[in-house]
């Protein structure tokens, strides 16, 4: 979870409030463009693809860490 | 087919690059002033004598060993049949940037090859990064996020449609600079942004050419109903020594994948059009497949001190 926070950071630094993993992306302020960005700089660090179907389904910070655990990638 | 192939510029020197020409003989009599400017940067080039664009396969075959190629054919053939992608992939080998361009005729490819070459006489270290965008709220984001990424590279231009008019940008793109990324809508026939802008709209650039423009949008390397896509005028009208332009409709998702891994890879420092690609190719095929290099694979994309001079003078709006 804290490497998820640290490339959430680098998206959106100006967030510095704790993020809640159960909150909806929208929730703790994040639009599409940054989630667009946080695919793909998880996708650089963990070196897996996320289809964007995938990605879609994935609501929060806590769904994306256990997708993250089951595809292998930790979180 | 006939091919002949001969090593141009001699042995190999440590650090120095290689480079495959496949082309026809009476291209790369076109493309002598490239070639030379090659030579000085200590790029040894390759000929192979191709009268007809080489398929895939024979690509992949002759490729290896090569740290680029580069092929010029018939202009009846279109980036998405003449490549697969911006890379070849050789097994257990590092992808290979490949570039294509049409021999459209004598004149346009020596334009191509003095802007070129010009752009490879000029490299300097200086990173100077145009960001163009459609005026749209979604891309003047994109935009703006890149020009945060990109803050310490170096010099970074907001030529966004908002900030210049279509004439305006086109003399600005040509002070010289080492790289500019357009993101918004795009069509074979040109970008969305900057109320359409069309490869005519190019016709009298007399400017300084730009090493690479990376087009991260759909379709200005089709050919779907047009002559010549957008992306393969560009370098031929010596606006720019190479296009990273899609062949076909790209998902907005895609074109973020590259924007944020390219701009990595300039802030990293890759220094030419191909090691950057292939510094920032996403994960995944569609994204890859989706697009190809037109033009010089190895045009530089680091700019001289006087490009980026006189890209600060340019004026905007904001």
């Amino acid at each position: 979870m804290n490497t998820l926070l640290e490339l959430l950071q680098k998206v959106r630094p100006d967030i510095t409030t704790p993020l809640l993993p159960h909150l909806s992306w929208a929730d703790q302020g994040l639009d599409s463009m940054d989630l667009a960005e946080l695919a793909a700089r998880i996708e650089q660090h963990y070196q897996l693809e996320i289809p964007d179907n995938v990605w879609q389904k994935l609501a929060n910070l806590e769904q994306l860490a256990g997708y993250l655990r089951d595809r292998g990638g930790g979180s | 087919m006939t091919s002949r192939s001969s090593l141009v510029s001699g042995g190999r020197k440590p650090g120095a690059r290689k480079l495959l020409l496949a082309a026809p003989r009476r291209a790369a009599v076109d493309l002598r002033p490239l070639l030379e400017a090659y030579a000085t940067r200590e790029i040894a080039h390759s000929h192979w004598e191709c009268d007809a664009v080489p398929s895939s396969d024979e690509l992949q075959t002759r490729a290896e060993g090569f740290d680029a190629v580069f092929v010029v054919g018939a202009p009846g053939r279109a980036p998405r049949t003449v490549l697969d992608g911006p890379v070849l992939r050789l097994d257990g080998a590092a992808a290979i940037p490949v570039g294509w361009l049409p021999y459209v005729d004598s004149a346009a490819l020596s334009r191509f090859a003095r802007a070129a070459a010009y752009l490879h006489r000029q490299a300097g270290e200086i990173s100077s990064i145009a960001l163009l965008s459609q005026r749209n709220g979604r891309y003047l984001r994109l935009a703006d996020r890149l020009d945060e990424l990109l803050r310490d590279t170096g010099d970074t231009f907001r030529w966004t449609a908002d900030a210049l008019t279509p004439e305006d940008l086109i003399t600005a793109l040509g002070s010289g600079l080492g790289c500019a990324i357009y993101v918004g809508h795009g069509r074979a026939v040109g970008w969305v942004g900057y109320y359409g802008l069309r490869a005519h709209h190019f016709a009298e650039f007399q400017g300084r050419p730009t090493g690479a423009i990376l087009s991260l949008c759909c379709k200005t390397a089709s050919r779907r109903r047009v002559g010549l896509s957008f992306a393969e005028a560009l370098p031929l009208q010596g606006v720019c020594g190479a296009v990273l332009a899609a062949v076909g409709a790209t998902l907005h998702t895609d074109n973020v994948r590259w924007a944020v891994r390219l701009s990595d890879a300039l802030v990293a420092g890759a220094p030419d059009v191909g090691r950057l690609v292939c510094a920032a190719l996403p994960l995944g095929e569609k994204p890859v497949a989706d697009y190809r290099i037109i033009g010089d694979p190895l045009s530089p994309v680091l700019s001289s001190v006087s490009g980026a001079r006189r890209a600060r003078e340019v004026r905007t709006f904001s």
